[in-house]
This record gives C-alpha cells, sequence and structure tokens, in this order.
C-alpha cells in the first residue's frame, strides 16, 4: 500500500514537471474508472472519449493545484464531471426540443433477477433525455445539491428539482418495463 | 412506501459510481497527441515572446551605444556580464519499469464491464477483432490524406506520429481532429523544431542579457594632502557622480548534483562604471591644455580636454598651484562616463527553494573579473571626446554575488530564466588609500537554458 502511494506520488511529481511518463501513467490508471464516468454524461462512445481526453488536458493543466487534501481519484473526477458539465453547456443548444421533453423508446429484452448489473443500469440510464440525466447524475451519484446543479447547468433549482423528479419517474417506470413489476416494487422515488 | 425499499438513487449511485468502462486503446496516444500539439504552441508561443523581449533589449542597447557619438571615436565595448542559470530538477524519481508498473495497477474498485456501443450508433467496436479491422479500412482515406501531405510538407518526421496513429483504427472524426492540429501546425510554423534535449540529468548549458545599474561604495582613511572632509565636500573627486546604466551578456555552464543544488559557471562580458556630471580639475592646464581630472575611482589622465574648457579654468584661476580645484560650472552641460569592462567567470552555487512549472532558487557565489576596457569619455553639450584612461585601476576584480531566479520550463529540458542578481566587490577597484572604491551592480539576467 505505500509502494502505491509513494509511486502515485512519483508519478503526481512528474505530471507537475509536465513528464510524458508521469502523464501516460497518470493516465493508464485513471483512465477506465473516468471512461466510465464520461460514459453517463454524454451520449456515446465517441463523444465520451472527447471528454475524456479534454478533462485529462485540465488535469494534467492544474495538477499543481492538487495538494493531496482529498483523494486523487475524487479530485480527478470533479475535474472529469466538470469537463463534461462545460460541453454540455457549450452544445446544449444542439440538443433538440423533441431530445429533451421526449420520452426513450423501450428496448425490451430482459428479465429481472433481482439484480441489476452496472452495464445494464448504464443502458437505462443512457435513455434519459441529456438535462434529465445531467441533473440525475448530478444529484443522485456525483451528490450535488440543487443549488449547484441550478448554478453548473444554468437553470432554476426549481427546474433542477422538476427535472430530477422526472428522471427518477422515468428511470422508475424503465427498470420495470424491463425487469417486471417485481423489480419496480422493490424500489422507491 | 415501506422503507426497506431501495432508493432509486441508491440503486444506481451503487451500481455506476465505481463502474469502470475500458477506455479506447489508442486512447493515450490520441490524447498524447494533443498534448504534443500543445506543448508545441506554448513552447513556439514563449520563444517568440522571449525572442522579441531579447530583440528589444538589444535594439535599446545598440541604439543607446550609437546614437549621439558626433566626434572623437570613443571606445564602444559591448558588454556582457556573469549571470545565472537555472535549476532543473535533477531527481530522477522514477523509472521506466515503475511507471509500467504503476501504469499496470488494477484499480480495486467495482467490476469491470465491456463497451457496448449505443445500438445503432454506427460507433467502432474497438474490442472486436472484425469491426477492428473494418475500421481499418474505414481509415484508409485519413492515412491517404495524411501520407499526402507528408509527401508535400518539409516536416516529415513531425508527421510520423500522425501516420502512426492513423493506422490505429482510430474513429475518423478524432482522427480528422488530429489532421486539423497538423495542417493548423504546418501552416503556422516557419521552420521545422528541433526537438529538445533533456534537462533531467547533468549539464545544461544557456545564453542570457541583461541591464545593469552600476555605482560603487566609497570609504577612506587618509587622503594624503587633503582633510577627511575632502571626500565629501562639493567640490572633492567623488562629487556629482552618480550610478550609470549599463549591461551584460554571456554564456553560461551549469551542472545539477541533485534536484536542490546547482553549480554554474561561465564567461560574461559586463560593463561597470559611473558618471559624473561635473569635471573636477586638480590641476593647472600645461600648455597644450592638457589636464588631469580627478574621481573617486582614479585620476583620468586626460589629454584630450576641449581647449575652452582650458581656457575657462584658466580664467577664473590665474594663480592656480596644484592644490587648486576647480568644477566646471553649472551651466555647461557635461557628463563625465567612466568605464570599466571586464570579462567575468562566475562560480554560482543555486539552492531550489521552490519547484513547480515555476521553479525558484537562491544563487550565491563569488565571481572573478578580468578587466578588459578602462576608458573614460565626456561629453560636453553635446560633444563626446575620449579621455583615456582612469590611472592605477587593479586588473583583476572579485566580486560576491547573491540573488534569486526565477525558471519556467518552457518544454522539456528548455527553460526560460530570470535573475534578479547583486554583484559586489570584495576590494576597491584600485590600490589607492585616498578612496575605496567597490563598485557594485544590479541586474536582471534574463535568458534561456537548454539541458542536454
Amino acid at each position: 500500500m505505500a509502494d502505491r502511494s509513494e509511486t502515485i506520488e512519483n508519478i503526481l511529481h512528474g505530471c507537475r514537471k509536465g513528464r510524458k511518463k508521469a502523464q501516460e501513467a497518470l493516465f493508464r490508471l485513471y483512465a477506465d474508472k473516468m471512461f466510465g464516468v464520461c460514459k453517463y454524461y454524454t451520449r456515446d462512445n465517441s463523444e465520451a472519449e472527447d471528454v475524456l481526453h479534454d478533462g485529462f488536458i485540465k488535469v494534467f493543466d492544474k495538477i499543481a493545484k492538487y495538494r493531496g487534501d482529498g483523494s486523487l481519484e475524487g479530485w480527478i473526477r470533479r475535474v472529469i464531471v466538470n469537463t463534461a458539465l462545460e460541453r454540455f453547456r457549450k452544445h446544449s443548444r444542439m440538443f433538440s426540443l423533441s431530445e429533451l421533453d421526449e420520452g426513450i423508446a423501450d428496448e425490451g429484452g430482459f428479465t429481472a433477477e433481482g439484480h441489476l448489473s452496472s452495464e445494464e443500469l448504464l443502458e437505462i440510464i443512457m435513455e434519459l433525455t441529456p438535462k434529465y440525466r445531467l441533473v440525475f447524475n448530478l444529484y443522485a451519484i456525483e451528490g450535488y445539491s440543487h443549488r449547484e446543479i441550478s448554478e453548473q447547468l444554468g437553470i432554476s433549482e426549481g427546474t433542477s428539482k422538476s427535472n430530477l423528479a422526472r428522471a427518477r419517474t422515468i428511470l422508475q417506470k424503465k427498470v420495470g418495463e424491463r425487469f417486471g413489476n417485481d423489480m419496480q416494487q422493490q424500489i422507491r422515488s | 412506501m415501506p422503507e426497506d425499499k431501495k432508493h432509486i438513487d441508491s440503486l444506481f449511485r451503487e451500481g455506476l459510481y465505481h463502474v469502470d468502462e475500458k477506455a479506447p486503446t489508442h486512447s493515450w496516444e490520441v490524447l498524447s497527441e494533443r498534448l504534443d500539439y500543445r506543448r508545441k504552441m506554448r513552447r513556439m508561443r514563449i520563444i517568440r515572446y522571449a525572442a522579441a523581449s531579447v530583440a528589444i533589449l538589444l535594439a535599446f542597447f545598440i541604439g543607446r551605444e550609437f546614437s549621439g557619438d558626433t566626434t572623437t571615436p570613443m571606445q564602444v565595448a559591448d558588454n556582457t556580464s556573469s549571470s545565472s542559470q537555472h535549476v532543473e530538477d535533477q531527481g530522477q524519481l522514477f523509472t521506466e519499469s515503475s511507471f509500467t508498473e504503476v501504469a499496470s495497477i488494477n484499480i480495486p474498485a467495482a467490476k469491470s464491464t465491456t463497451t457496448k456501443p449505443p445500438r445503432g450508433s454506427g460507433e467502432h467496436e474497438m474490442t472486436s477483432h472484425a469491426s477492428a479491422s473494418s475500421a481499418q479500412q474505414s481509415n484508409t482515406s485519413e492515412v491517404r490524406i495524411l501520407e499526402t501531405i507528408h509527401t508535400l510538407s518539409p516536416y516529415k518526421a513531425a508527421l510520423k506520429t500522425s501516420l502512426d496513429i492513423a493506422r490505429l483504427n482510430i474513429p475518423k472524426r478524432i482522427l480528422k481532429r488530429i489532421l486539423d492540429d497538423r495542417i493548423e501546425h504546418l501552416s503556422t510554423e516557419a521552420s521545422p523544431t528541433t526537438q529538445l534535449a533533456s534537462s533531467q540529468t547533468g549539464w545544461s548549458v544557456g545564453g542570457f542579457l541583461s541591464p545593469l545599474y552600476t555605482y560603487r561604495t566609497t570609504e577612506s582613511q587618509s587622503f594624503g594632502l587633503f582633510d577627511n572632509s575632502y571626500k565629501t565636500n562639493s567640490d572633492g573627486p567623488a562629487a556629482f557622480e552618480e550610478g550609470q546604466i549599463t549591461y551584460a551578456a554571456g554564456i553560461s555552464a551549469q551542472y545539477t548534483f541533485s534536484e536542490k543544488w546547482h553549480l554554474e559557471t561561465g564567461l560574461s562580458y559586463t560593463r561597470m562604471g559611473q558618471s559624473k556630471n561635473a569635471l573636477v580639475y586638480e590641476q593647472t592646464p600645461d600648455d597644450n591644455g592638457k589636464i588631469d581630472l580627478s574621481t573617486s575611482a582614479g585620476r583620468i589622465n586626460g589629454s584630450k580636454i576641449p581647449s575652452e574648457l582650458g581656457q575657462q579654468f584658466a580664467a577664473a584661476n590665474p594663480s592656480a598651484d596644484d592644490n587648486d580645484r576647480f568644477i566646471t560650472d553649472n551651466e555647461t552641460n557635461t557628463e563625465l562616463q567612466q568605464h570599466f569592462d571586464y570579462i567575468e567567470i562566475p562560480l554560482l552555487m543555486k539552492y531550489n527553494v521552490y519547484q513547480e512549472q515555476v521553479a525558484i532558487n537562491l544563487i550565491s557565489g563569488i565571481s572573478t573579473g578580468i578587466m578588459v576596457n578602462n576608458n573614460a569619455v565626456v561629453t560636453i553639450d553635446g560633444t563626446k571626446s575620449d579621455l583615456g584612461t582612469t590611472s592605477n585601476i587593479r586588473k583583476y576584480l572579485y566580486s560576491s554575488v547573491v540573488g534569486f531566479g526565477m525558471q519556467y520550463e518552457i518544454s522539456k529540458g528548455m527553460f526560460l530564466n530570470m535573475e534578479p542578481t547583486f554583484k559586489y566587490a570584495m576590494h576597491s577597484i584600485n590600490p589607492s588609500s585616498d578612496y575605496q572604491y567597490k563598485p557594485y551592480s544590479l541586474g536582471i539576467y534574463t535568458g534561456i537554458r537548454i539541458g542536454f
């Protein structure tokens, strides 16, 4: 354990000096984990990879500001999420009205076994419209408050709350549709 | 709702917070390409700024040196000075193998899942052999485009990486971005970029330039024929003297012992000196109007004093003897400049106190100066005359040096340095017991250093 933290310290030191090998080591260490984060903030793999790259460029630029106060993974995750949000703000006009308000196609084909894999959860959450997905992700997964969400997305707190409620309802419904009523009854919104 | 029901938020948080998704295999290569491009652009920008700054400084000093030289040729010396180069982090804290080891660390988080592209998205499936082959074909056109540019461009080497990446099944849009970056780079860059050597270990060399404020301190214990008040009298040899703006330039070599300690030496040309806004005559002009001038640095055995000044002296002091002094009147616009030019060889220790993108270090050491030029120039009402040399000046000058340096890493192994440095002579410039004349200088040594 000590060896690992010592090695991470070395990597951080190298990144602060702008050394390529250290940057590669840091990227390889967290790429898979952060790509998972990028996936549920974006629409497809390609966009997720863009966010991953943009996010890590920011990580390397700002690495000198990381003083080890919190976990490195948490700090990188925060940078990545903020990068995804920036991208959303930049491209939010590109989403059509129907994309923002419409429901999602029924994929079907799953049976409820009392357990949902992360892959299945990801598929469900990807079916949400971008705004619902962002609000739900930020609130439920990242632990943002409605105030923080409203500041990050440029919406009111009320809109954040109503989007969250709507997202929960849709997700609950989707879980039910995919895995049957038994599963739906095991969860509450 | 029963309390034991699982909240929808928890369901997704627990399921997704720690989820790993295998990042595309080529991901680092693409990111690396973007980082290289950003570095190159940043380096080019800083080099342009540095070159512009150096050009401005050079233009300033050259213009200053050559302007207004209307009559007698005077000795113009190029100046240079000792300086310092910068701190570099030599500490190779980790090795290739340690990186490889770290890169292979398995994060003990949630289980990894195989990324499935969204249905109907048309995304390339990187882990599939069959689809990789398809992606290979789909990239053929991009490879051709890159190869075409490759043949047209003089910067073939710079594109090699792009070609390599193009063969890695990279999605078209990402490849397009690399291509766009390359085209932009080729259209803006004037010449191929030299691959800079690493400065992680051992030696580094550089050049520097600095404006200098140079003056002196004086002290004395006896004045021969004169009493002690003579030193500070308004008509004493030190009267009307003031500092001078000069310059220094040179090259330096630095050896890094550890992450903290560095030793630097080099070769520089430094101009020391002072100005005087009046002339203090110490004796009657001879029949040819020649006269000696007194300064706190020593006497200038002048031979080219304008005859009108000699006449002025004679008119004011018809019965002057060797103990009389005469000062040019206030209405005469007179400036005497004494220059002492040295080739300097510094020996400096540097200690890093802060090491980030910008490093800060403390500098201390000594410098040996070998005098290569000693001259005095007087400008009277815009007319410049060479007066000769200040007599009795020592050939060698030993100075102590203190300062601090700031170092910015422009790119790997290449540093921009800025070092405010104070240099103070450890002994008098002349052996005279009248004045202990110790010159000092304050400069901001700025330059580039390259490690190898």
